[in-house]
């Protein structure tokens, strides 16, 4: 009886229409075009090829390598959390051999051993058709692409369409059938959008209340100063962003602002990250500022310069900034790219209202800062900017290393009253304390020192050293940098380079130049590692191994497969014409071999009904042989084949002439 | 710990079967195939920033939940009988028929059929003392986790599968015929439970069921081998008793004479009338029969293991029953599994079908019970003309039996079936008249012979 709901074959077309939507999506529309060509020629083809189990094994074996290239593309990718989402793109590629050899076999069916060694083992008789299951997989593959998500709907539905509308039960009525459908797109539609905004309103949700589980890179909400560590402070020498600006002047980069000082730790009482608007990646307008910017993770605080506003990055990087204007991107690569178009001081952006926040001194600091502030005569006008500079400049001097302190002291109060020497983030803590005291609002910036200038490639090079910190003022209704830190802290810091920066430089330049060919040359990835895996594959395939019996090609003994098909037809051929022979003189005794019967059986009965007459123990040996050469993979050699035919022919030299005397002496026993 | 373990893996395998099981019969192939489009997309689409697929997850999931919804309804009213053969056998498939009867008032359609047998799976106690074969959990994360050893059991218990049969459609009060077909995968008695009349709903992803208790029961006869043609070796024998049998099979009995009793005489043999009249006691004397008679002797001690040699002698066993079945002679078969049996077929007695009836559901037995086969063979030398021995190993205490055949000038033809490569495994003084067979290659051994 006929199963109707039997996925046999998928309906005609469909995987030819799945295809080509997935390379539309994937920007791979011509080799889509070629692979559905390649399906739907089919049908005016009439050759097939014979393949055996063990053929197909080999085209699973080829399936697997593809699969291992994949996995090496998408390793060696540039985009690291996107791995599965590329491997599942790629499948349909990875499938698409045993497809085709499924589609130009004789069988019609794929042996399961194709896809799973176990069952190459058990001889499993379990045979499989593989259209509705590439079908799935080419639409999977389809699904991992970003792209407009409106056009994929109407893609989807028609597929859906076109695949159950060929397994339609003939007792539903076409209206109902198609009410039902429309009544699933409809609910598909607004379930779908209703996921979106569920989804991203727990991304928001998540982003704010998880925030503190981001790793690597700079916290938003916390920066723990290194402020009474002891030893010598010592920062990577690893590059970790490219500064492309017009002039050559040096520029401070900020990533995180905080206002809120506590146990030499600074917070930031501003928690809340708005996604932000930003334009999409544009080659052909020219940004103010470009910064190529290598991160570990796939987030990453943007360091920018001060009423940085307009960025730019790839269409597929999620920009959120708080109201500080610390910039968080998600979902980068491992080196991304952003633009800044406008950098104004007074934008509105840089127009960040000052809270009472800005304007606490913590309560153990409070004695000396007022002391400090009472000596210079602070007050809340722009004269005390330059005080406080001039007053670190005077008195301070830079230091990368700090000796052990009294338990009971804090370093800040020590570094005010006695030391008067440190790095960065005293100098930067006491400025804003100092400020605050004057009445003017301050806050505490974390980020980096663009001092670095590349004349070859005309970029500023940033390295992990260069952090800084600095101060923020408000000051005529504006926030102003105030970097009170000597200036021969970057001198120090350089003196820790290591020997082995120019090497490393040279990596990442080149790395960074790479990513700009692959930019501005408009190859995708995928066209790149395509032309590679076709030649590693050539490789592989032209590199025989195991003998005869390789993985991807060559013949095994009674195995006809794609390329040794002919040879060893011809061998198995030139085999049984001996056997024949000698089948044909048992005939002449009157033992003909039965249907079915072993050839040792029929060896038997001839050498009852001769009587021994013939030389019946070489006999057994030829059998063997025989045997060997028919069913023993690696057995058929050229030299056996030899053995095997010297053996008949004096086998047979030596009946012949038995054979005669044996029909004479019937001749005259006939009466 | 460990039965701690192995009760929570027992009860994960049960469950993730009954839910296999479950999908199996509810969901169309192409139901099947949205549920993996499905689940995939839910995997790889979390992140709806970097691809569509939660779009085809909400598609996949929609269609699946109004398949679902849309086929739950009463179903229709039928009458089904069920009209199975008297016999299947491995390998072969079995088509049986099944008439179908809406009693409903509606026409019914997309409709299929699906017999469900008795549940394969193990219990709890089999589960955790069962020993699966070596070769079934080769490595150290097999015998741990026993998914191996839950499969084989499952397996060893599936006599036959059945599938699922799309039926057409079914007018008010139609009644229709239909076969279906049963492929039996081992010997034994395949139980029907159930029928499932499955109806899918209308786009042809999901099914409705409504279950019918309909009991029944088929023997699954063992595999049989072609044999070669074998010379049994022997003679008649004189079989004082078997007057029936010898009218049918070998000389006429024919009443001759009364003669004194002598010792060792049957006293039912006794003419009770002749003693009263002589006062000694008399015995009726009959001409001699004479007829031949072949033991089939099946060697079913290997406790738990060994279980595919044990197979493969029954199938063994089997083909003897089957091609020496003649008018001439008797085999009887004889076997121990609790207790020991003896059975015999020829002309005028049990027919070789209901020899392979027993074989079909003949058990493994413990290797003490041994004796007991001895004592069997030991009654029957006298009548015996030959014997075939089927054994599954290769011991002391079967050399013996050998041994007592040869002492009282029986001939036998042994068979001994062995698992792997014959020649690495070491046997000795192993009989000139037994022959090695290997499992999965008997019938090549057989024809080599």
């Amino acid at each position: 009886m006929k199963n109707s709901l039997q996925l046999a074959e998928p309906p005609k077309f469909l995987i030819s229409i799945t295809l080509l939507f997935w390379g539309y999506q994937s920007e791979l529309l011509i080799w889509a075009i070629l692979m559905a060509f390649i399906l739907e020629i089919k049908l005016w083809i009439t050759w097939r090829l014979h393949l055996d189990d063990y053929g197909f094994y080999k085209v699973g074996n080829f399936c697997t390598l593809l699969f291992i290239v994949s996995i090496l593309i998408v390793v060696f990718g540039s985009k690291p959390q996107l791995m599965i989402h590329q491997l599942v793109n790629l499948s349909p590629i990875v499938f698409y051999p045993l497809l085709l050899s499924e589609y130009y076999s004789n069988s019609g069916t794929i042996p399961l051993g194709a896809f799973i060694y176990r069952y190459r083992k058990n001889d499993s008789q379990t045979r499989i058709k593989l259209g509705y299951f590439f079908f799935a997989i080419s639409l999977l593959a389809t699904s991992v692409i970003n792209s407009h998500p409106d056009r994929f709907f109407v893609m989807v539905i028609f597929i859906f369409f076109w695949a159950l509308w060929h397994i339609k039960s003939s007792s539903v009525s076409i209206v109902k059938w198609l009410g039902i459908f429309t009544l699933v797109i409809s609910i598909s539609y607004f379930g779908q959008q209703s996921l979106v905004r569920t989804a991203l309103s727990f991304e928001h949700w998540a982003t704010e209340y998880f925030s503190d589980f981001f790793s690597g890179e700079r916290d938003p909400f916390r920066s723990k100063t290194a402020m009474g560590r002891i030893g010598e402070l010592k920062l990577s020498n690893k590059i970790v962003m490219r500064v492309k600006i017009k002039n050559t002047k040096p520029l401070l980069l900020q990533e995180a602002i905080y206002n809120s000082f506590y146990n030499n730790v600074w917070f930031s009482s501003e928690r809340k990250f708005d996604i932000m608007q930003h334009k999409f990646y544009d080659k052909n307008k020219i940004p103010q500022i470009t910064i190529y910017r290598t991160t570990r993770n796939n987030h990453s605080l943007l360091a920018l310069p001060l009423g940085s506003f307009d960025l730019s990055v790839e269409d597929y990087i999620t920009l959120s900034r708080n109201e500080f204007g610390t910039t968080r991107a998600i979902d980068t690569n491992s080196i991304f790219e952003y633009d800044v178009y406008t950098i104004m001081s007074d934008s509105k952006e840089n127009k960040s209202v000052p809270t009472p926040s800005d304007l606490i001194i913590p309560k153990p600091y409070r004695k000396i800062v007022s002391e400090i502030s009472s000596e210079l005569n602070l007050k809340a006008n722009v004269n005390t900017v330059q005080k406080v500079s001039n007053y670190f400049r005077k008195k301070y001097t830079y230091s990368l290393y700090q000796e052990k302190l009294n338990y009971n002291n804090l370093p800040l109060e020590i570094f005010f009253r006695s030391k008067h020497r440190g790095h960065c983030e005293f100098f930067a803590s006491a400025t804003v304390l100092l400020l605050r005291s004057a009445g003017i609002p301050a806050r505490y910036v974390v980020g980096y020192s663009a001092t670095e200038y590349d004349v070859d490639d005309e970029l500023f090079i940033v390295r992990a050293r260069d952090s800084h910190a600095w101060a923020q003022a408000y000051i005529n209704k504006k926030w102003i940098n105030v970097d009170n830190t000597p200036s021969i802290w970057y001198q120090a810091e350089t003196a820790n380079a290591s020997f082995f920066e120019p090497l490393t430089d040279w990596f990442s330049k080149l790395n960074y130049k790479y990513n700009l060919w692959q930019r501005d040359n408009g190859l995708n990835n995928y066209t790149v590692y395509i032309i590679i895996l076709v030649v590693v594959l050539l490789l592989i395939l032209s590199f025989k191994y195991k003998g005869n019996r390789g993985w991807f090609i060559g013949y095994s003994s009674n195995k006809i497969n794609i390329n040794g098909r002919k040879k060893n037809t011809l061998k198995s051929t030139y085999i049984n014409v001996l056997l024949q022979q000698i089948l044909q003189l048992g005939q002449q005794f009157g033992v003909s071999k039965q249907d079915h019967e072993p050839l040792l059986h029929w060896q038997k009965r001839l050498e009852q009904r001769t009587k021994n007459n013939i030389n019946s123990s070489e006999l057994r040996d030829i059998l063997f042989l025989y045997y060997q050469l028919r069913f023993a993979t690696d057995a058929a050699t050229e030299n056996n084949i030899r053995e095997f035919k010297q053996k008949v022919s004096l086998w047979l030299n030596d009946c012949y002439p038995k054979l005669q005397k044996d029909l004479d002496e019937n001749v005259e026993d006939d009466p | 710990l460990r039965k701690l373990l192995d009760n929570y893996l027992w009860r994960s395998y049960r469950q993730i079967s009954a839910i296999s099981f479950w999908l199996r019969r509810r969901f169309t192939p192409a139901g099947k195939l949205v549920l993996i489009v499905l689940f995939t997309s839910a995997l790889i689409g979390i992140d709806i920033r970097e691809a569509q697929s939660y779009q085809l997850f909400t598609i996949t999931l929609i269609f699946s939940v109004i398949a679902i919804i849309s086929s739950i309804k009463k179903q229709g009213n039928f009458l089904v009988t069920r009209r199975l053969p008297k016999y299947g056998c491995v390998g072969e498939a079995v088509s049986y028929q099944l008439t179908i009867r809406n009693n409903s008032t509606k026409k019914i359609g997309r409709l299929a059929v699906f017999d469900i047998l008795a549940d394969p799976r193990p219990s709890r106690e089999i589960f955790f003392v069962a020993q699966e074969p070596k070769s079934v959990s080769s490595n150290l994360f097999d015998r741990f986790f026993r998914f191996p050893r839950w499969k084989w059991l499952t397996e060893t218990n599936t006599i036959a599968n059945t599938s699922i049969t799309d039926i057409p459609e079914l007018l008010p009060n139609e009644q229709l015929n239909i076969s279906l077909t049963l492929f039996p995968v081992r010997r034994g008695i395949v139980q029907f439970k159930t029928l499932e009349i499955l109806q899918h709903d209308k786009i042809g992803l999901y099914r409705a069921t409504k279950k019918i208790p309909c009991y029944d029961s088929l023997v699954i006869l063992p595999k049989r081998y072609q044999l070669p043609l074998l010379q049994l070796p022997g003679k008649r024998q004189h079989n004082p008793g078997g007057v029936s049998n010898a009218s049918l099979v070998g000389d006429a009995q024919e009443f001759v004479s009364l003669r004194e009793y002598r010792p060792g005489d049957n006293i039912r043999r006794i003419h009770w009338n002749s003693w009263a009249k002589t006062n000694t006691p008399v015995v009726k004397q009959y001409q001699e029969e004479y007829f031949s008679r072949y033991g089939l002797i099946l060697d079913t001690f290997c406790g738990n293991e060994k279980t595919e040699e044990f197979e493969e002698a029954v199938s063994l066993a089997a083909s003897f029953v089957y091609s020496l079945y003649s008018l001439e002679s008797f085999i009887d078969l004889m076997f121990v599994t609790n207790k020991a049996y003896q059975l015999s077929t020829g002309r005028g007695v049990t027919q070789r079908e209901h020899l392979l009836e027993v074989l079909a559901s003949v058990t493994k037995s413990d290797n003490k019970n041994f004796i007991k086969l001895s004592a069997k063979i030991t009654e029957n030398l006298t009548t015996l003309s030959g014997a075939i021995f089927i054994f599954i190993k290769w011991d002391e205490k079967r050399q013996q039996l050998l041994q007592l055949l040869r002492c009282n000038n029986i001939p036998f033809q042994g068979f001994l079936i062995q698992s792997d490569d014959p020649l690495t495994n070491n046997i000795q003084d192993l009989d000139n008249n037994i022959a090695i067979l290997q499992v999965g290659k008997i019938e090549s051994g057989l024809a080599e012979l």
